[in-house]
């Protein structure tokens, strides 16, 4: 045998061999991570397998340990954590209460969300060899949602950090989080991690992580199809029916998200100043046709404020076009031809939306659809910023629709006293109802879990039957777009995309 | 015969003389007002946009929940309680010092972060330009070398697809078929040359359709010339007449066009890098313009149209050094 021919028969063989998947996960994001600055940027690092944070959400809406052994409430004010043993830092070093109190310490003093949740009076003290005391002075109910929260206290080796101060290109390779994958490269086009063998859990499933920083929804999805990338984030679901019908792309769903498209109405000004017509408008939209047919079941049925998962979730949103019509009847709006007038007035809305999610674009035509069922006419209006516009009255507005999180890892006070608090700062529809208001300063001091669900449903019923306001138009499913060796891949809540155990299918 | 009875190249060289200069300067203060009022309109994306510049900044620099009094401070710190004027010469000034301001999401300087990204564009640019004056150059040849036969019409048909077409259909079109169908390249590129190869043709291809049109005609109406049928009837083939009459009188207008083109370049890139992943500055300004980075979508802009106004002087410069009766309107 020549050799020659063994150089054929090698190539053949090579040829012949199915193509290894990689040992690595190649994934594709819309967003850039900037730096590696753990105030600003540092929360990334929990979503790709690097940083890892003392507890953590889980998809029913509780918080279990996770850097975190056990977090027990003493008392109103009283809070014990004890810390897991054997965890180090990717550099080696241990994990031990003085570097967790460190880490604690450095975002506070300079991360202004952490110091916005943290009351400036609390004080975090080492009172065993693996055991902190958090005394908070005022009752803080969400303490364990801050600490699995990412943009807020990231465990970090505190120490290279300071070293680095603003050359944050330093921290490539420091090692400073305690996660299954250690940075080793960050640019504007990509983020390369490796496997921390060490890793308190056990190895690792892949030797890395490739991170792409591809803004293109189109690219993303060719570069799954192409076999470049393995899962690629944030696809766009009106191409939903374009991946069942592509080779190699797959739309994975994962479980219920805390939030989706919420809707806040102008309570101040115009048409949604009436009651009656705030709770028609709510009744005629077709919730479930909304979540199967409008986004390709890519999404669930709003039947509450919540997550209907969550233990304080009720439901009582209904699609109801009679009952719909029947209050706007009473209210004297009398049904001519497609619309309905009164005093010589049409029955019209502004719905706004904005160009960041083009999901809102079917969404809000499908709104103007069951609005016009029961004889309201609307106009849609694309504007920058929502918040801008309805905070400085730059457009008349009736309904702003928004993608926001009701319950961002199941907390729920951030968003009741920005958005629905009578001086909430994102209070768009000038909404204040003062049992409402009472409710929410009793839930921030309420501790006892079963009071502050009760809380919870009474603030839910208010919102949505007796003085209507606010609404989920649909709830997000957490949801990933993959290559057919990556199809059992489920989309984690809490954006934890890679886990120690991410990997391919079996 | 223009100037009575005058020989035409007397005509030329009198106009020639001392001709150029005059004209030249001419065309450098045009070039210069529309520059400066390009830079006005570029400055004015700031302060005629929607909503307050302070509360975006502060946003952007990741305060959540702007008070009025950080508002007021980044007023003051911004020069935004200063008369218009002011503000547009203080801008001007740092412009002219560099100083593009600082990237509202990044809050790293505009400047370096264009330098960054500034190499990718240029290769990706530059290697289309050549792909297009090299196929416009081949194509309008051959079409005029075969007029209203099957190589004319063939590229006839490509320039009208081409001009009727954005580039960016090509550029889906490529990426689907030939790169995922047919497994040639990369969707996610990096700036290698190699990955620039697929995006550079495919402008080259979009661009060359409208100039191969434009040079096609130019070499036609010269092959009809009367000095054509002068070379024709001292025995010239058709041939020679296309390269060495025709080509060198149809070649100015193409050389306006590919000069004026080169804004539209810059203009169009954007789409495309971002189809294509292309790590330069239109990807840049993509990102830019969904986060409303004023500072950046205002470099951009005022890159684009003084590279606009750059590359048409540069190509009226060389116009009127090439063609002396072009400097009789300015003399």
């Amino acid at each position: 045998m020549t050799i020659k021919s063994l150089a054929l028969g090698g190539a053949l063989i090579l040829a012949a061999c199915p193509v290894m998947a990689d040992d690595i996960i190649n994934m594709a994001t819309s967003f850039q991570i900037r730096s590696m600055d753990p105030v600003k940027q540092g929360f990334w690092m929990q979503e790709f397998g690097q940083g890892e944070l003392l507890m953590k959400f889980q998809p029913d809406g509780t918080i279990t340990p996770w850097l975190a052994e056990r977090l027990e409430r003493k008392d109103d004010t009283t809070w014990v954590i004890t810390i897991r043993d054997g965890v180090t830092f990717q550099n080696g070093k241990a994990m031990d209460v003085p570097a967790v109190l460190a880490a604690i310490a450095y975002h506070r003093e300079r991360n202004s969300g952490t110091q916005a949740v943290v009351p400036a009076e609390a004080e975090f003290t080492q009172t065993g060899e693996r055991e902190i005391t958090v005394t908070t002075g005022v009752p803080v109910p969400e303490l364990p949602n801050i600490l699995a929260h990412e943009s807020r206290l990231m465990i970090i080796d505190v120490e290279p950090v300071l070293a680095a101060g603003d050359n944050y290109e330093a921290l490539e390779g420091a090692g400073i989080h305690t996660g299954p994958y250690k940075l080793v490269s960050l640019d504007d086009q990509r983020m390369i991690a490796e496997r921390y063998d060490d890793y308190w859990r056990g190895k690792p499933a892949m030797a890395g992580v490739e991170l792409r920083f591809v803004q293109d929804a189109n690219a993303r999805i060719l570069a799954v199809q192409n076999g470049e990338v393995d899962i690629a984030l944030y696809p766009p679901i009106a191409a939903a029916p374009v991946f069942k019908a592509t080779p190699n792309l797959n739309l994975a769903l994962g479980p219920l998200s805390t939030g989706g498209f919420v809707g806040f109405m102008d309570v101040t000004n115009g048409t949604f100043e009436e009651k009656a017509v705030r709770r028609a408008a709510m009744l005629a939209m077709n919730y479930e046709e909304i979540a199967n047919a409008v986004f390709h079941g890519a999404k669930a049925p709003a039947t509450s404020l919540y997550n209907p998962n969550f233990p304080y979730a009720v439901e009582n949103y209904r699609y109801d076009v009679e009952e719909a019509n029947a209050l706007l009847d009473a209210a004297g709006w009398v049904r001519e031809g497609d619309t309905r007038q009164r005093d010589g007035e049409t029955l019209s809305v502004t719905i706004m939306i904005y160009p960041q999610q083009p999901d809102l674009v079917p969404l809000s035509n499908a709104m103007q659809s069951y609005l016009s069922a029961v004889g309201i006419a609307s106009n849609i209006v694309s504007v920058d910023s929502v918040r801008e516009a309805a905070m400085n009255d730059l457009v008349d507005w009736d309904l702003a629709l928004s993608a926001t999180g009701t319950a961002t890892v199941g907390s729920v006070s951030g968003f009741l006293n920005r958005y629905v608090s009578c001086e909430g700062d994102r209070n768009y529809g000038g909404y204040c109802n003062d049992k409402v208001q009472e409710l929410i300063t009793t839930l921030d001091v309420t501790v006892d879990e079963e009071l502050r669900y009760e809380l919870l449903r009474e603030i839910q019923k208010i919102v949505a039957e007796d003085d209507p306001y606010i609404f989920n138009l649909t709830i997000l499913k957490e949801r990933a777009l993959v290559s057919d060796a990556w199809s059992n891949y489920e989309p984690a809540v809490a954006w934890n995309h890679i886990k120690w155990d991410t990997a391919p299918n079996q | 015969m223009g100037h009575g009875s005058e020989p035409v190249i007397r005509q030329v060289k009198r106009l020639g003389r001392g001709g150029f200069p005059v004209a030249a300067f001419s065309r450098i203060v045009q070039a210069a007002v529309t520059a400066f009022a390009a830079t006005v309109i570029v400055w004015a994306l700031l302060p005629l946009a929607p909503g307050d510049v302070a509360t975006r900044v502060l946003l952007a620099r990741g305060v959540d929940d702007p008070s009025p009094a950080e508002i007021a401070s980044t007023h003051e710190e911004l020069g935004l309680n200063n008369p218009l004027h002011i503000q547009f010469l203080d801008w001007i000034t740092l412009v002219l010092q560099g100083d593009l301001g600082q990237s509202f999401t990044s809050q790293l300087p505009v400047t370096k972060e264009i330098l960054e990204r500034l190499p990718a564009t240029i290769m990706l640019l530059g290697l289309a330009l050549v792909f297009s004056m090299v196929l416009s150059l081949l194509f309008a040849l051959i079409a005029a070398g075969y007029r209203d036969r099957w190589p004319d019409r063939l590229i006839r048909l490509y320039t009208q697809i081409g001009a009727a077409l954005p580039t960016f259909v090509f550029a889906l079109l490529a990426l689907s078929f030939v790169v995922v169908g047919f497994q040639m390249g990369r969707v996610l590129s990096d700036a290698t040359w190699t990955a620039a190869l697929i995006p550079a043709f495919i402008i080259g291809l979009d661009r060359a359709a409208s100039w191969t049109q434009l040079l096609r005609s130019g070499l036609l109406s010269a092959m009809s010339s009367g000095y054509a049928d002068v070379a024709r009837a001292r025995g010239a083939s058709e041939r020679r007449i296309l390269l060495r009459h025709a080509l060198p009188n149809a070649f100015l207008p193409f050389l306006t066009a590919i000069g004026i083109s080169v804004g539209a370049l810059i203009g169009g890139a954007p789409l495309i890098e971002a189809i294509f992943t292309w790590p330069g500055l239109g990807a840049y300004l993509l990102e830019a313009l969904s986060a409303r980075n004023y500072p950046v979508i205002q470099a951009y802009v005022l890159i684009a149209a003084l590279s606009y106004v750059s590359a048409a002087l540069l190509v009226d410069l060389i116009a009127i050094l090439l063609d002396p009766r072009l400097r009789r309107h300015t003399s």
